[in-house]
């Protein structure tokens, strides 16, 4: 381990080192002008000190999640047609059919999965996002913690989708029964690609960047 | 407290950590121990045991389980005397012809193209692991991996099957196929790929490879120019 006097650790950007995401290789890096890009030796992938724009990243995707939050909400998931009876579910409406049906669990899971998940997922980006901006005094080691919780959570809001995947083929007799998608869902699986891409462009060294400066 | 090191040309036995941008100094770790950043806790690297040999084996395990898994019957649903069947497959090609092609297209990716990838180019990378022998088009590949498991998510959709298994089974009856079986086998193998591939091991043996390649080369060329 290597540590400054003042109990700080060194900071690689500080001495002109940046990290490959790709291969985590190091590597000596001069300024590079605006218009030019660096290039990983090893693996040929971009190499920069930061995420680029991450933050203007982030927020565009999160805002986007957002927007494609409410129809995703608003409008029916799936449709179940039993016996030429039914009507169209919302991601709302199906956790409660399923209390009403004394299906606790599942509708514990599929609560979890769809509604917590994605709401839990924004506001913690959005948090740490703030934590940059305002360059609030948080625990950079608690955001890092957060983030890799994010980061673990959002592939599992894909429940709903996968499981409405297996429905529609299982479900398929006809005029007794059958399920069928709904536009819900397709703003749903929007909701779940552009969090992940949200979190991914993130950079949680900008938090630690906070530390440096204030010394 | 050590005195401020700066670190020289050579960053070879430096690591930086991902998550804070920590430097560290670089230490032999144990095989199957991790590396943890003292500072934010997030892993800086994990030696594995037998990375190579254990990857081949989950890999080739994995691609047998494969198409059994998505094309087979995963479970069927029977009422008033009629009954369908669902497969991976199905699904995303019902889903295709109702009209929801995003949702398939993201069904596609996540439960059917990016567990196969992770599992063929984990299998490519174990044999030049294993053999040794490294060429250029291997970088691409091990750099895609993290990329690729990152949108396999195999344990979800085994979730999914689980919740709509129990859903349906108040509304009709529920027959468990063969491919459920080929499922959990297929899910198990990709994890155990995924857990047991080194990826730091791999990059530092593709450097080795080509460095010696590169070694080789000018050996030849000058005995070359002296014959």
């Amino acid at each position: 381990m290597a540590i400054q006097a003042n109990g700080q650790p060194l900071r690689a950007m500080k001495h002109g080192i940046a990290q490959c995401l790709h291969c985590h290789r190091l590597l000596h890096l001069r300024n590079i002008p605006r218009n030019q890009r660096a290039l990983c030796p090893r693996c040929g992938g971009d190499v920069s000190f930061r995420k680029p724009q991450s933050i203007a990243r982030t927020w565009a995707w999160v805002i986007t999640a957002m927007v494609l939050l409410v129809p995703a909400n608003v409008l029916p998931v799936m449709t179940v047609i039993s016996l030429r009876q039914g009507e169209p579910d919302t991601i709302f409406s199906g956790i409660l059919s399923l209390i009403d049906a004394g299906m606790y669990p599942i509708a514990a899971v599929v609560f979890i999965a769809s509604i917590v998940v994605p709401v839990l997922k924004l506001v913690g980006i959005i948090v740490l996002l703030l934590v940059v901006q305002l360059k609030l005094k948080m625990s950079p080691r608690q955001c890092t913690v957060t983030y890799r919780w994010i980061e673990f959570i959002g592939r599992w809001s894909m429940l709903d989708l996968f499981m409405i995947s297996i429905l529609v083929t299982l479900v398929d007799l006809g005029s007794i029964a059958s399920i069928t998608a709904g536009a819900g869902a397709t703003a749903f699986a929007g909701v779940v690609v552009t969090t992940i891409i949200a979190v991914s462009s993130f950079d949680t060294r900008l938090i630690w960047d906070l530390e440096t400066s204030r010394e | 407290m050590t005195e401020k090191p700066v670190p020289a040309a050579s960053l070879e036995d430096w690591l930086a950590c991902d998550h804070c941008d920590a430097l560290l100094h670089r230490r032999n770790i144990p095989a199957g121990a991790a590396a943890v950043c003292p500072f934010c806790g997030s892993v800086l690297l994990r030696s594995k045991r037998r990375a190579a040999q254990r990857t081949l084996a989950f890999s080739v395990a994995g691609l047998l389980f494969y198409v059994p898994a998505n094309f087979l019957p995963i479970m069927s649903f029977e009422l008033l005397g009629n009954d369908a069947f669902s497969t991976l497959y199905g699904g995303v090609l019902q889903l295709w012809q109702q009209g929801y092609w995003w949702m398939s297209f993201l069904v596609c990716t996540c439960s059917m193209v990016m567990p196969l990838l992770a599992l063929v180019v984990r299998l490519i990378l174990a044999i030049a692991m294993y053999s040794q022998r490294f060429g250029r088009w291997h970088r691409p590949l091990l750099r895609a991996v993290h990329s690729v498991s990152e949108w396999d998510m195999l344990e979800v959709y085994m979730l999914g099957i689980l919740v709509a298994f129990i859903k349906m089974s108040d509304l009709g009856t529920i027959h468990l196929g063969v491919a459920l079986l080929c499922f959990v086998g297929l899910l198990i193998s990709t994890l155990g790929a995924t857990l047991s591939f080194d990826s730091h091991a791999c990059w530092e043996q593709l450097d080795r490879a080509v460095r010696a390649k590169r070694v080789a080369k000018r050996h030849r060329d000058v005995i070359r120019r002296l014959v």
